[in-house]
């Protein structure tokens, strides 16, 4: 029932009515996109887990402040954004890594799957978004796999639309670049 | 369907090789069965738990904060002032004890009194010695009390001091003393006690024709 709710509905649920039930709803609708989201910028579904379950925990802790002028949706996109820029700087620092290590570091974890193929254009692609920097990629993986309007990634990047369209432009040709070099 | 067209026209026109790569997700095989069902169940135990730890955390910080305060050198002077306090309480005996033990002892010295002065009389009565003055008047003292039939009365108008202080003064009477070797108030006997040796007495004031009544009877 509270699923076929729309998020201000939801939101409203959560703030005067049944806490749990609400948020099992918000969770529900938007675990999967999320958790993809998430996943694609950490590459390891352990990360992704955690990084998801800490991200929804501060969504329960925060969801009574809420303003509804903005959507939901975008804010948790926020959240999650920024939750996994948080966790692979924290990584980052924690190992002593360098931009080009850390790009290093996530292509040999996703070279580690026992699904990988170096041979499959979608592992080529996978580890060509690696070379990216960590906001290009987060540009690239809303656009190219979510296939999100600039306006929404502009809210949820806090990015113009116009510098969001110049940073998707130049994440493709990198790419591109990258799969005709491997 | 148009926003999609017009991404994918947007990624055709930017790089037809990126545009090529199938959208399968590589990633979609290694995610555990069930993860998304048990998501949320997941995330709800792990915010009851943080809300309990947080609780807990709060409490913990409120343990050394005192609300109540108390005066300045209390602590320092209590030892003294229990000391003090200890040394000042005295010996807690009801005064209804100690008035019903002194009437026991009062009961027994004036029939102790009686009981020798009138022994000592019937003896030199018989022997038809000379009766000694202290005799005659306990003999006097007596009769009176018999007549008058007030012997209750004699023994509730003595005073406390008076009986201590018979007591003290008469060691080398033998019922005297044995009464007031029990007036030290830490040793004093049950009441019961006081009248141990009350048959004798009654013999010899039933011989001696006297309404005997025991104290208590009040």
């Amino acid at each position: 029932m509270a699923e076929q709710l729309d998020d201000i509905d939801l939101v409203n649920q959560f703030k005067t009515a049944n806490k749990e039930a609400a948020f099992t709803a918000i969770i529900r609708k938007y675990q999967e996109k999320l958790y993809w989201h998430i996943r694609r910028l950490v590459i390891q579904h352990e990360d992704a887990n955690d990084v998801l379950q800490n991200m929804f925990i501060k969504v329960w802790k925060s969801l009574d402040g809420f303003r509804e002028e903005s959507q939901l949706y975008t804010w948790l996109y926020r959240i999650a954004t920024n939750e996994c820029l948080t966790f692979l700087e924290k990584q980052k620092k924690h190992s002593g890594l360098s931009m080009s290590d850390e790009t290093y570091n996530l292509s040999n974890t996703i070279k580690a799957n026992d699904h990988f193929d170096g041979n499959k254009l979608e592992w080529k692609l996978q580890l060509a978004i690696q070379q990216l920097p960590e906001k290009q990629r987060a540009v690239f993986n809303l656009r190219y796999f979510e296939e999100m309007p600039y306006e929404k990634m502009s809210k949820i990047l806090e990015t113009s639309e116009g510098a969001l369209k110049a940073n998707y432009h130049h994440a493709v040709k990198k790419i591109e670049h990258f799969i005709l070099n491997h | 369907m148009k926003k999609e067209n017009d991404i994918k026209n947007e990624l055709t026109e930017i790089s037809r090789t990126v545009a090529d790569i199938p959208s399968d997700n590589p990633h979609a095989a290694d995610i555990p069965a069930g993860y998304f069902e048990q998501l949320s169940g997941e995330i709800l135990s792990r915010i009851q738990e943080d809300e309990k730890e947080e609780l807990s955390e709060s409490l913990k910080s409120v343990r050394h904060i005192n609300v109540y305060d108390v005066m300045e050198n209390y602590f320092s002077h209590l030892d003294e002032e229990i000391k003090y306090r200890i040394k000042d309480e005295p010996k807690v005996i009801s005064l209804n004890k100690r008035t019903i033990a002194l009437r026991y002892l009062a009961a027994a010295v004036i029939a102790g009194i009686l009981g020798f002065s009138l022994v000592n009389l019937y003896i030199n009565y018989k022997e038809k010695a000379a009766l000694r003055a202290e005799n005659e008047l306990a003999v006097i003292k007596a009769k009176e009390i018999l007549n008058k039939g007030s012997f209750n009365i004699e023994l509730n108008s003595l005073k406390e001091e008076d009986i201590v202080g018979y007591l003290a003064m008469s060691g080398d009477d033998a019922h005297a003393a044995l009464v007031a070797s029990s007036i030290d108030e830490q040793n004093l006997p049950e009441a019961e006690e006081y009248i141990y040796n009350e048959n004798t007495l009654n013999i010899f004031l039933n011989e001696l024709n006297i309404d005997h009544q025991t104290p208590n009877n009040n």
